[in-house]
């Protein structure tokens, strides 16, 4: 009998999933990150004013709070629409800062390392305006597509699974159920219509792209920055699928044989991008 | 190796009925007194050997809701069945199932399911007498289980796994 659950360190998607403690939750409540925006200061910040600010504020604070309660117990979609775009921002910003570090640690692992290609990198960082850490990043793995999933839509039932360790095997079907929840609860969370989707969500390093249908969910696990390249093959691979696998889709009831035949067409999306330009690659 | 099929059920019912416990129980055979009240939905999975193919079952706890209203239909959908739950020392429970079963009923009428009345371990505590379930017993089969002795709680999965596993489906696999 194979028996797991979410909560077993699993190597694959899960390690990167939400995990509570015995229960695997994502409905979180919004009212912790909720923070009203500050009084912006009249101009040129007279002194004057400060003193009496902070007064009104904390008089006023009590007040502000309850009024915040009482919108989210009573209309929590509303505080969600005001929430999720700060949240994106969050995220965008964090993003930011991961590849500002993603550049710093290729400098430090490369500045020590003796080679022709990497002398050539410096020489074309003194002669351009790129430091050398950049030149650097553009010459190496900008994103590696590590897991493609095919998902049956409404039942959240794994059809096909594509990795590059097949250690990772063995998770894939309780992901592809979280996935589908996680896309749910989206869509309900965020009034999105049936055609629009969670396209794409990150944890720890890791981006989900998702591809949707009415039928089915394409899942691939990517490290680094996807690139327009790889978003557009994941397209490209959802509309195939769609008009070929479309009655096999429709009349599944738990039987995965008839999507076999797809497995060599997830592994092709298992790609490697790096930030080579064609001519640079002649070298 | 036989060949596999993949089905998705759901565990429905109130708070604190023992939905998670039965989950936990019979996928890894553990129980706790402690109660952590599950948030939007637990997904846990376990392999059934039948004669001619393996299932694997995935399953979907729900958090519990005490409306149906509350009830996250988009969990539901893709289900190929249900398993109630109700606490044998709590009446209103009961009566909660069965609203859900009339709710369920209008949106997906014809996949099994089926009612576990749980906590028959407390049975001395019993609220829900024979008499309270007369009129349930006919509409759907009802299941004594406890997760905690582990009474009943096997016989229960496998039950609906059969009742989902279709005789025409296993007829096909035996042909093929
Ligand atoms: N004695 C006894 N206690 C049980 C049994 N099943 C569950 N419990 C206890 O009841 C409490 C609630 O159990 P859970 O399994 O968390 O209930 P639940 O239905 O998942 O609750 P929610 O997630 O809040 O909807 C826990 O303290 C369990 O230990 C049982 O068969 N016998
Ligand atoms: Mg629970």
């Amino acid at each position: 009998m194979s028996a797991t659950d979410l909560k077993q360190p699993a190597a694959a998607l899960p390690r990167r999933l939400p995990d509570a403690r015995s229960t695997t939750t994502f409905v979180s409540t919004p009212v912790e990150s909720i923070s009203l925006p500050q009084a912006a200061p009249p101009d040129g910040g007279r002194k004057v004013g400060k003193a009496s600010d902070r007064q009104l504020g904390h008089a006023l604070k009590p007040a502000i709070e309850q009024v915040v309660l009482d919108t989210l117990r009573e209309n929590p979609k509303v505080v969600i629409d005001i929430v999720y775009p700060v949240l994106g921002r969050v995220i965008r910003k964090s993003i930011t800062s991961a590849l500002q570090a993603l550049v710093a640690s290729i400098e430090s692992q490369a500045a020590d390392v003796f080679s022709f290609k990497r002398l050539k990198w410096r020489w074309q960082a003194l002669t351009s305006d790129r430091s050398y850490a950049e030149i650097v990043l553009a010459n190496s793995v900008i994103c590696s597509v590590d897991e493609v999933l095919l998902i049956h839509r409404e039942t959240g039932l794994l059809l096909v699974h594509a990795s590059r360790d097949p250690e990772h095997a063995r998770d894939a079907d309780l992901v592809s159920s979280m996935l589908t929840a996680i896309e749910d609860f989206a869509r309900d969370s965020f009034d999105l219509d049936a055609d629009d989707s969670l396209s794409s969500f990150s944890m720890a390093g890791q981006t989900v792209l998702i591809r949707t249908s009415p039928m089915m969910l394409i899942a691939a696990a990517v490290a680094g920055n996807p690139t327009s390249k790889v978003n557009d093959m994941l397209d490209e691979v959802m509309e195939q699928l769609h008009s070929d696998y479309h009655d096999d889709l429709g009349n599944f009831s738990g039987d995965v044989e008839p999507f076999i035949s797809i497995l060599p067409v997830l592994e092709a999306c298992l790609t490697t991008e790096t930030g080579q330009t064609q001519h640079e690659q002649t070298n | 190796m036989s060949k596999q099929i993949k089905k998705k059920i759901c565990l429905i019912g109130s708070f604190g009925v023992g939905k998670t416990s039965l989950v936990s129980k019979y996928v890894k055979g553990i129980f706790s007194e402690k109660y952590l009240s599950t948030v939007g939905v637990m997904i846990s999975q376990k392999a059934i050997q039948l004669p001619d193919c393996e299932v694997l079952l995935m399953v979907w706890d729900l958090a519990g809701e005490d409306d149906f209203q509350g009830l996250r239909l988009s969990f539901i959908k893709g289900a190929s069945g249900v398993l109630f739950v109700a606490d044998g020392t709590r009446s209103e429970t009961l009566q909660l199932t069965q609203q859900h079963i009339d709710r369920l009923g209008e949106f997906y009428s014809d996949i099994p399911t089926l009612l576990l009345l749980n906590k028959a371990d407390l049975k001395d505590r019993w609220e829900i007498t024979d008499a309270h379930l007369n009129d349930v017993e006919s509409r759907v089969e009802v299941f004594h289980t406890s997760a905690k002795t582990g009474e009943n709680v096997e016989d229960a999965f496998s039950r609906i796994t059969e009742m989902m596993i279709s005789p025409e489906e296993r007829a096909m696999e035996a042909f093929l």
